[in-house]
């Protein structure tokens, strides 16, 4: 019983730190320029097949790929963004729209060149490590302490730098911040490329660990719009802890509650929460 | 150092701004005296770029800064304290301040600016760790000064920063400017509250429905009968 609990709370850690870098990608876009991009999920699927095809198809050595994996999935966000999104700005309906139509044209995409078949990578990193008698796969550690990283280093870089503290103060007032000579439409750009990256860096460290296939991404997305939901939307590091509470209560819910209604779970808890916080846990805080 | 040449503002159909045409020589103070919906506020968005002009030019300095966005006008030195202070509420006030410094190149060394606007308002150095959403009209205004300090303007244009504030507050304010005029500040004050338009700038322009009705020295406008009966209310 003890190594199936330590084996959901991992399993909810990882797919929960997944949630949360693709909610900070969330939050921070809808900071920035105002609308909620669904294609996060598209992008982090994009990652997952560039992670996949630069190791087991061109045959990079792994880190390798996986930057490359986020290079061109930030290269496909600032396409998407010069072409789609730069026209949406602070118009929530229509940056639906056009996330929306850009799932459909990615994954799309996706099923031609890869077809529906599942892919698996080789193992990148096999192994484990025996912690106090549980059994602790070191790739699975490893994605988590990398997501988590991630996440600080942009929570640092958020609140220790000028650009951060440019960020900040574009959020609170647009008109202002672009009176302190902030490059206001440059960094509406920066944060839509970066939040596609990290949706990349998430998908290519993915495909290490599960298999892969097109329409992947549409659950995490909808698990990340639920964290920075639970989190109170524009908090950092609440979308972290939005996104690691919904996934070891999924994890954990698996164990007691039929798994089928895995996905129910995180929603039924989010409503809960709701009820009692309606402005989200880290309401009021950046 | 700051001039409109026959510019014109529009929003939509409306025509806002006329054939505008004002000056502001280096060093010198004027100030845009008008009344509710004149045009002082768009002429202000103008020469930052917020708003952008139908025709006309502006220069800036020396330059044609008309096709420049705002950033790069901030950054040569056209700095705006905005109407209704627009501080960041959520920061506290030395974040506001660094923010001022944002667009400097020398913006890590900005505490020796922020210890000069502190001595010119006491109040915000009590108050440096307070959020500025939580302080007081008189407060955040002040913030809105310091702040526009803090970026090292050659001009500051100042939209209406006594509005709705207490007697003693509008002359605290009113004091403020005269001071940084007096240091060589190049400043543009837009001002219906035209006693203290008129107290604080040597030259003033009267603006009207988007037209300069009336300028120069302020203290032979005065004496006009239009500035006395419109604004002065004698
Ligand atoms: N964003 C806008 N959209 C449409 N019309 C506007 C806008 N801003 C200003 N106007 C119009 O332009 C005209 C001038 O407005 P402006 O704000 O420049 O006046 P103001 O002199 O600053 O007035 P106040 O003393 O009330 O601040 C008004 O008729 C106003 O209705
Ligand atoms: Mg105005």
């Amino acid at each position: 019983m003890g190594q199936l609990i330590v084996g959901q709370l991992l399993n909810g850690a990882i797919v929960g730190t997944l949630y949360g870098i693709i909610a900070l990608g969330v939050t921070l876009t809808f900071g920035i320029t105002g609308i909620v991009n669904f294609a996060l999920g598209a992008f982090m699927m994009l990652g997952c097949y560039m992670a996949w095809y630069l190791t087991d198809g061109v045959g990079m050595p792994y880190p390798v790929a996986v930057v490359g994996a986020v290079a061109i999935t930030s290269l496909a966000g600032l396409v998407a963004d010069q072409t789609l999104f730069r026209f949406t700005r602070n118009n929530l309906v229509n940056g639906l729209l056009v996330s929306i139509g850009l799932i459909a044209v990615m994954e799309g995409a996706a099923l031609l060149i890869w077809t529906s078949t599942p892919k698996n990578m080789e193992y990148v990193w096999p192994g484990v490590f025996m912690v106090a008698g549980l059994v602790v796969p070191k790739m699975k550690l490893l994605v988590v302490a990398l997501l988590l990283a991630v996440i600080l280093a942009t929570y640092a870089a958020l609140t220790r730098t000028w650009i951060g503290r440019a960020a900040y103060a574009y959020a609170q007032n647009p008109e202002a911040a672009e009176l302190m000579g902030v490059r206001t439409k440059l960094l509406q750009s920066g944060v839509v490329v970066y939040s596609t990256g990290l949706a990349g860096l998430g998908g290519a460290l993915y495909a290490s660990l599960y298999s892969i296939d097109p329409t992947l991404g549409a659950v995490y997305i909808l698990k990340a719009v639920e964290a920075a939901i639970l989190a109170g939307i524009g908090s950092v590091m609440g979308s972290l802890f939005g996104g690691v509470l919904l996934g070891v209560t999924e994890g954990v819910g698996s164990i007691y509650l039929p798994i089928a209604f895995r996905d129910a779970y995180g929603l039924v808890f989010l409503v809960a929460i709701l009820l009692f916080k309606p402005a989200g846990l880290f309401a009021g805080r950046k | 150092m700051l001039e409109f040449e026959r510019v014109n503002v529009h929003y939509g159909k409306n025509h806002v701004l006329k054939d505008l045409s004002v000056r502001v020589g280096e060093g010198e103070v004027v100030s845009l005296i008008g009344s509710n919906a004149a045009g002082k506020t768009t002429t202000l968005r103008t020469a930052l770029g917020l708003k952008s002009s139908t025709s006309g030019s502006l220069r800036f300095a020396g330059e044609d800064i008309t096709r420049l966005a705002t950033h790069q006008r901030v950054n040569r030195g056209l700095v705006l304290v905005p109407e209704g202070r627009q501080a960041f509420v959520k920061f506290t006030v030395i974040e506001n301040l660094l923010m001022g410094a944002y667009h400097r190149a020398d913006r890590d060394q900005a505490q020796k600016e922020i210890d000069i606007v502190f001595d010119m308002f006491p109040r915000l150095r009590e108050r440096r760790a307070q959020k500025a959403g939580s302080m007081s009209g008189g407060e955040q205004q002040m913030l809105a000064i310091a702040r526009g300090l803090m970026a090292k303007p050659k001009c500051l244009l100042l939209d209406e920063p006594t509005l709705g504030l207490a007697p003693i507050i509008v002359e605290e304010i009113a004091h403020t400017v005269r001071r940084l005029a007096a240091a060589g500040m190049t400043i543009l004050l837009a001002e219906q509250n035209a006693a203290v338009a008129l107290a604080c700038a040597a030259r003033a322009y009267v603006l009207e429905s988007g037209n300069i009705s009336l300028q120069g020295e302020s203290d032979e406008l005065r004496k006009t009968d239009a500035i006395k009966s419109l604004y002065l209310g004698n």
